[in-house]
């Protein structure tokens, strides 16, 4: 699974652990953050240690793409190391067991994260529309800039007649996008199992798919560089099923039907439970300069 | 005028033809389609729905395409495929027919 890559490296790499003397708060490793001003240099600078720290790219909508830069300093997607506490209403007006069904999937993502769900009678942070449009989420923090009247995450005919195996592997799935992470079947090492030409085909008879149409869905792989996580994973929640028709070897990519033990591990990464704080932050005069 | 024209797939009826005015844009909310039949209508093209955020940046979701645009353009009769579902595990795919005027 992979995750926005300069907000993790800075939460992963930027201190020791160790809280400082006089640290409230909970017991144990502590993460330390660097103070704003340095996180540009210490990308650069964990860049050219390890090509692999790279700011992520996502792959948007065809023209849409956003360069490693803006991303890194206008629209990183990651909530943070803090816990959070994220709202959840609803724009039409499920049965109350609906609604918590729904929390409830949200919330699996909690069992290694510092992140959760609560559902609010207000507008909340997640904004979930059961009406036409598909299955999908905004990304990560993208959801604050989603216009309060608009839903940020979309689950089309969500019934509670639905299998449970349904929630798991939508509801997740989508979560997951909200806390930020992209689709896993975009990576190198699965997208290079497709072939191009049975794929153009298949989407073309199945959806009436043009070939751009395909290439942004299917066939554009994240970058190398742009990932942060676990080897690519085809049994990720984050990973759709793809039909063995349309891969060299005729063999299916499975895509996941539930967070798997790698994706609570990554999350867990990313979001760690354990708190995250800047303290005792020193002048900019006694900034250390990274060697060039 | 022309219109815009929006209609859900699961309330057409296939045995009830769709009529349009030559200009009219049909909208579905749907992850693919194509004309199968005919010339008076055109595929304007396959889209993911994204909106501007309230910073001014536009902000495209997560998911695979979900509307569907027709553009009506001359008079007669054409049949359109309309696919819905999730194109990942399952779809479903109606005809529709469209009647210009």
């Amino acid at each position: 699974m992979a995750g926005p890559r300069d907000e993790m490296s800075r939460n992963l790499h930027s201190g020791n652990g160790h809280a400082g003397p006089g640290t409230s708060g909970p017991q144990g490793c502590e993460i330390k953050l660097l103070p704003d001003r340095l996180h540009e240099d210490a990308a650069a600078f964990a860049t050219r240690v390890n090509p692999v720290n790279a700011p992520l790219r996502i792959p948007m909508a065809a023209g849409l793409s956003i360069e490693p830069q803006a991303l890194t300093m206008v629209t990183s997607k990651y909530w943070g190391p803090a816990q959070r506490r994220l709202t959840v209403s609803f724009t039409e007006s499920p049965s109350e067991d609906l609604r918590a069904r729904i929390i409830s999937h949200l919330n699996a993502w909690a069992k290694s994260t510092s992140v959760s769900f609560f559902e609010t009678d207000k507008a909340g942070d997640v904004r979930i529309s059961l009406g036409q449009g598909g299955y999908y989420s905004y990304l990560g923090t993208d959801i604050k800039l989603v216009p309060p009247n608009r839903q940020t995450m979309n689950l089309e005919g969500f019934h509670m007649g639905m299998p449970e195996s349904e929630f798991r592997r939508v509801v997740r799935h989508e979560a997951g996008h909200t806390l930020g992470f992209a689709h896993e079947h975009m990576r190198k090492e699965l997208v290079s199992r497709i072939d191009r030409e049975k794929a153009y085909a298949y989407f073309l008879r199945t959806q009436g798919w043009d070939p751009d149409t395909v290439n942004q869905q299917v066939l554009t792989p994240l970058d190398d560089a742009d990932i942060m996580g676990t080897p690519a994973d085809q049994d990720s929640i984050m990973c759709y099923q793809l039909p063995g028709e349309i891969t060299s070897d005729g063999l299916p990519i499975r895509g996941g039907v539930d967070i798997n033990k790698s994706d609570f591990t990554f999350a867990g990464k990313v979001y760690p439970k354990a708190q995250a704080v800047l303290e005792h932050e020193w002048p900019p005069s006694e900034d250390v300069l990274l060697p060039t | 005028m022309s219109r815009l024209i929006e209609a859900q797939p699961a309330a057409l009826n296939p045995a009830l033809p769709v009529t349009l005015q030559v200009g009219d844009v049909l909208r579905l909310a749907a992850s693919g389609g194509r004309v199968r039949e005919g010339s008076s209508v055109e595929l304007l093209g396959i889209f993911t729905e994204g909106l501007v955020g309230t910073d001014g940046t536009v902000l495209t979701p997560l998911g695979a395409p979900n509307t569907v645009l027709f553009r009506a353009r001359v008079p007669g009769q054409s049949t359109v495929d309309v696919v819905t579902g999730d194109p990942w595990r399952s779809t479903r795919s109606n005809s529709v027919t469209v009647v210009v005027t």
